[in-house]
């Protein structure tokens, strides 16, 4: 028992750093192939709005202008909800960095991400990202 | 006195020679031969034959364009014997010795077929002459003849002026030459003079087969690929074709402008050599108002379009497949067409959708860029009552004394973490400390392995509280929260809260910290929710954030609505129990534990916690303990 929780705080570090670096890649380098992360009822909000279904969080990206992410820390824990729980297997990761638009000045961020595995792959339930300041 | 052999649409007029000057004789060559030279090899393209390399030994650089639909007359491009054509209608006996130059002007006549085969001949410069031109500059001429002649190719060159008219020549430009003679061999030239700006219609007078090629030998592709090598450079990859048709060197020997849409073609087939060396054109003050496809500049990202004559967005199109990312098109007349910028930002995205910057500013925020304080999902109205009562009641509990309290709200096997980042640029230097986060602050990025990691996590209700009440106390605004509910469902909701909070201390600074707060919330039971997951964001607030905080004291006694049990229906008799219980409690007098109560919604255990609070920032007036038992209002 004591073991599994230990392997499942374990797993959650690992994921979450692998998939923050996808993330913030794709987001920068690759935005065309972002909705590849997110799960097809995946909601995003930004800054408060909100964005839901994958269709919809791919345009959004696209007309976005481009960025710069530098990711200055990430935190993750698994999710331990019973069996009540859609998704088994859960992890909720909190990331805090900064992002630059277009050679503009860099503004500090927050963002928390909702992945869970599906199939083999780890995907977005929900994105939540903000300014640090409006 | 010539005869002038005469087109269009004047009649045969014996009576009114107009000729002014006669036209100099070509000089001709012996055994000079009148076929069309072929220069064109293989694949390259229709267009090359217009400018012809002068002679075949030296055939120069030929490009190898795709081909271009040309005009049908090129078909024309014959190598029949013109000069000796009898031209029936005319007084042959007064057109010079051979025959080779024809002049004629408005009002005289040829038929149009012998006008053809004569304006078609390759190897001749026709020379134009307009006359009572010389008092215009020569952009002014050009220009003029370019609105008539539009969008018919013709390159004028040797402009220059003779006596009172200015004169030019052209060669295989029949298509203009016909709309010239369809416009009765007249221009409208805009000029501003001193009275203000005018137009004036000037007559112009044409030789066919004028002069050999053989005796003008021009190179224009030379010239033409010598300009563009100029105008690019190279480190920068960018080509600059502003104002074309007026490069000083250029425009000495011919007036080669961009507005016409073969010439703008040509050139960039010119391009095809050095395409991946282009990445910006410019290509203001060229009056164009066509855009050939860009398409073979592949590594096109840039593209300078201002001050030009453009009226249709559509335009646009033909930089479809292209990943261009900075247009400019101020000061064209399409930008009067959109009477807001969003309209106009719009309309170029719809043709350009990979465009990131348009007339010098980058598009920075997408459509919905307005930050809006909360989020709720729609159609859940519902939670929204729950996430507030649930976050009153969390936050109060945590800015008070005993965070032990907020024991009931988390989850027996409940995860708690922090994180605390320092910004650059913050307000306070000292202050800034964030020692007692640091200390217990959980960093993937920065965790050598994976084991402190679990020691950094605190695991199950009894830990959590423990880091809780670790950390400083704190006192957060809540007029500065934002609330996000990126996920609800009827079993687990997720809440994202930012904002900021002060942390009282005794040197009566005032630490201002910024912090994120993320909650995952399972439903125990049917309105109640206790905390599985926390994920606390610290850093130090902006100058700005600070600034604005704290503007409004928070509401103290109008936190009633927190105690999940409802209340019940109280008698009279009870809460004159509950009033007196208090008053013994607080010491307060009976009116003042009333006033409490009614205000805490007669929920002892809440009135209890008020009076404290109140108690500790000495709001609490000495009447209130001063003992009148006697003075029990009675209340409803």
């Amino acid at each position: 028992m004591e073991q599994e929780r230990r392997t499942k705080v374990e797993q959650a570090c690992r994921t979450a750093e692998e998939f923050i670096k996808h993330y913030y890649e794709g987001l920068d380098r690759r935005r065309n192939v972002m909705s590849r992360l997110y799960l097809d009822t995946a909601t995003l909000l930004w800054n408060g709005n909100g964005i839901a279904g994958k269709e919809f969080i791919q345009k959004f990206f696209e007309n976005l202008p481009s960025t710069d992410h530098i990711v200055s820390s990430i935190d993750s824990q698994p999710l331990t909800t019973g069996s009540t729980c859609h998704f088994p297997l859960t992890i909720v990761v909190s990331v805090s960095g900064f992002i630059a638009f277009c050679q503009e000045q860099p503004q500090a961020f927050q963002q928390q991400l909702l992945i869970t595995a599906e199939g083999d792959k780890w995907k977005i339930v929900s994105d939540c990202f903000r300014f640090q300041e409006p | 006195m010539r005869h002038l052999i005469v087109c269009g649409e004047a009649k045969k007029q014996k009576t009114n020679p107009v000729q002014e000057h006669q036209p100099p004789r070509p000089p001709r060559r012996a055994g000079q031969d009148h076929t069309v030279l072929r220069t064109v090899v293989g694949e390259s393209s229709v267009a090359v034959q217009n400018f012809e390399i002068d002679s075949v030994q030296n055939p120069g650089p030929i490009p190898t364009v795709p081909v271009i639909p040309e005009v049908p007359m090129m078909d024309h491009f014959m190598a029949n014997d013109m000069q000796e054509e009898q031209i029936s209608n005319a007084d042959m006996s007064t057109i010079v010795d051979d025959g080779s130059a024809i002049t004629f002007n408005r009002v005289s006549w040829l038929p149009s077929g012998v006008l053809r085969n004569v304006a078609t001949s390759g190897d001749y410069w026709h020379k134009f002459t307009v006359l009572r031109g010389a008092g215009y500059s020569k952009l002014e001429i050009m220009d003029a003849l370019l609105d008539v002649v539009q969008p018919q190719m013709i390159a004028p060159v040797m402009y220059r002026r003779e006596g009172s008219s200015a004169t030019f020549f052209a060669r295989n430009c029949l298509a203009a030459f016909l709309k010239l003679t369809r416009a009765n061999l007249q221009i409208q030239v805009n000029s501003s003079g001193p009275f203000g700006p005018s137009v004036q219609t000037l007559d112009i007078e044409i030789t066919l087969r004028h002069t050999h090629v053989q005796d003008l030998r021009l190179h224009l592709h030379d010239h033409l690929v010598a300009c563009i090598a100029r105008r690019h450079d190279k480190a920068l990859k960018a080509l600059d074709l502003s104002a074309f048709h007026m490069d000083p060197e250029l425009s000495e020997v011919v007036f080669w402008s961009l507005r016409v849409p073969k010439a703008f073609v040509y050139v960039l087939n010119m391009l095809k050599v050095r395409t991946s060396a282009i990445r910006c054109l410019y290509l203001a003050d060229n009056e164009i108002t066509e855009l050939p496809k860009f398409i073979i500049l592949s590594k096109l990202e840039v593209v300078d379009l201002s001050s030009n004559k453009i009226s249709n967005m559509n335009v646009l199109k033909n930089f479809n497949g292209l990943n261009l990312l900075e247009i400019s098109l101020d000061r064209n007349p399409v930008c009067a067409q959109y009477h807001d910028e969003l309209s106009y930002i719009q309309a170029i995205k719809e043709m350009v959708p990979t465009i990131k910057k348009i007339d010098g500013v980058y598009l920075t925020r997408p459509e919905p860029s307005l930050w809006r304080r909360n989020y709720v999902p729609p159609g859940q109205s519902e939670c929204i009552a729950l996430v507030d009562q649930f976050l009153q009641h969390y936050f109060t509990l945590l800015d008070g004394d005993d965070r032990q309290r907020l024991r009931g709200m988390y989850h027996p096997d409940a995860l708690f973490s922090l994180t605390c980042n320092y910004v650059p640029g913050q307000s306070t230097s000292s202050t800034a400390r964030l020692t007692r986060y640091t200390l217990e602050s959980r960093n993937l990025l920065r965790l050598s392995d994976y084991s402190k990691s679990q020691q950094l996590l605190s695991q199950g209700a009894e830990e959590v509280l423990s880091a809780l009440c670790r950390l400083p106390r704190t006192e957060h605004d809540p007029y500065s929260f934002a609330v996000d509910l990126p996920y609800y469902t009827q079993e687990i909701a997720v809440i994202v809260v930012s904002g900021v909070f002060r942390e009282p201390s005794m040197m009566n600074e005032n630490l201002i910290r910024a912090f994120s707060r993320t909650f995952v919330l399972h439903k125990v039971a049917s309105k109640e929710y206790q905390i599985v997951n926390e994920m606390l964001t610290v850093s130090n607030a902006s100058t700005k954030q600070a600034e604005e905080s704290f503007q409004y004291p928070k509401p103290k006694v109008s936190l009633a609505k927190l105690s999940f049990n409802p209340a019940q229906d109280l008698t009279d008799a009870d809460r004159k129990q509950m009033t007196r219980i208090l008053s013994r409690l607080t010491e307060m007098n009976q009116q003042w534990a009333q006033k409490c109560l009614e205000q805490s919604k007669w929920d002892i255990k809440w009135a209890l916690v008020v009076f404290t609070e109140l108690l500790k920032m000495n709001k609490l007036p000495g009447e209130a303990f001063e003992l009148e038992e006697d003075k029990v209002v009675e209340k409803k």
